[in-house]
């Protein structure tokens, strides 16, 4: 097991964040389920019918693993919110809103 | 993507032992873009619907062939001597490689691992011209099997049986409709007609048939806006509202469209989990 990996994999997890972040550290999704399932065998994660987190041990491993990995940098730990972003509009558009979901 | 709802896949995928079959990562990869691309009440439903997929691998594919085969009543296979196989296909279609053909050839490889059929001769015609030719005639120990690895909705095999029904030579009990999985349209309509047909697998409505009012309604609401994503023409939930949830050798169009066909988020293309290539000429 990838001890940088496991670590983003414990945190993602710890602060239900988007499992992303370990796609931009180079890891395929099912690499990513790979892991996962590793880190339940060794007991660190918790997976029950609608509901993923961590162990106790699992908490402990990522407050271990912190020491050695966390990132200091701020460049480094925030990221963009692609999520948000929209395709660049272009200088005609005009932006009608639908009638139905205004609010005033 | 969250973790849950990853996870969740992750968990289907193990459990429906997918994670066995060749290629599956590549799968598991383009469900969980999908996954990505949608709502949370979205991905909730395709999760449910993944959870009641079947993708049947080559060899789960040769195992059900062979357990329809056997499946048929010892006393009909002592009464023939020769069976017949022709690809279920539309009179159009003839020219085109049909799933059928595909099942024809494969057959030839299981007919040694069959029970009961070694009094039996084998042959196949892929034309109608020569199952229609009044000079195929055919006596009370032989019998046509129609072959097709998927029956949707029935507009194929009633093109089939109509088509094969004009040599006056063939009557019904001549026929018997092998598929290895066959929707409720389907083999209501065969057995509405008297032929026997021989299927190993049912494929129920993945909506329809699994909720009711309201969830049904307010699953149809969300499944039509998934499909919203998907550019171009398709067919909404599956040809004529087949809402299938299978992939066989190659997923059939009776499948809800969202799990093969290309679809687009701001702007960007996907690949469908199951995509269905089609040959360029």
């Amino acid at each position: 097991m990838n001890e940088k990996h496991l670590y983003t994999l414990l945190r993602v997890i710890y602060k239900n964040a988007n499992i992303n972040i370990l796609i931009r550290e180079g890891l395929s999704f099912s690499k990513i389920a790979e892991l996962t399932n590793e880190a339940i065998i060794a007991e660190f994660v918790i997976q029950a019918n609608d509901k993923i987190e961590l162990s106790q041990k699992g908490l402990e491993k990522m407050q271990e693993l912190g020491v050695k990995f966390k990132k200091i940098n701020k460049e480094e730990w925030i990221e963009k919110d692609l999520k948000s972003k929209i395709p660049k509009l272009d200088k005609n558009f005009i932006y009608l809103p639908d009638q139905n979901k205004l609010t005033f | 993507m969250e973790m849950l709802p990853f996870a969740r896949l992750s968990t289907i995928f193990q459990g429906k032992k997918w994670t066995e079959i060749y290629g599956s990562n590549i799968v598991f990869d383009k469900f969980c873009r999908l996954l990505d691309n949608l709502s949370e009440q979205q991905r909730n439903l395709i999760l449910e619907l993944t959870d009641r997929y079947t993708w049947m691998s080559y060899n789960e594919f040769i195992y059900r062939l062979i357990k329809v085969f056997n499946s048929i009543e010892n006393d009909k296979l002592q009464a023939l001597k020769r069976i017949v196989l022709f690809p279920v296909m539309k009179p159009e279609d003839e020219a085109v490689t049909k799933s059928g053909h595909a099942v024809l050839y494969l057959i030839q490889g299981i007919i040694p691992f069959l029970i009961g059929y070694k009094h039996i001769t084998f042959g196949k015609i892929e034309e109608y011209d020569k199952i229609t030719s009044n000079s195929f005639t055919i006596s009370e120990d032989v019998a046509i099997f129609l072959i097709d690895d998927y029956l949707g909705s029935n507009e194929t095999i009633k093109a089939t049986i109509d088509k094969i029904l004009t040599n006056s030579n063939i009557r019904r009990d001549n026929l018997y409709i092998i598929s290895i999985s066959a929707q409720k349209e389907s083999l209501d309509f065969i057995n509405s007609l008297g032929i026997s047909v021989y299927t190993d697998h049912f494929s129920k409505k993945g909506i329809s048939d699994y909720y009711s009012s309201p969830l049904l309604e307010e699953n149809i609401t969300i499944m039509l806006e998934i499909e919203k994503l998907i550019t171009g023409n398709h067919f909404s939930f599956g040809y004529r509202n087949s809402e299938a949830l299978i992939t066989l050798i190659r997923t059939p169009d009776n499948t809800f469209p969202i799990f093969w066909k290309e679809y687009k988020k701001n702007g960007i293309k996907f690949e469908a989990p199951f995509a269905r290539v089609q040959f360029n000429l």
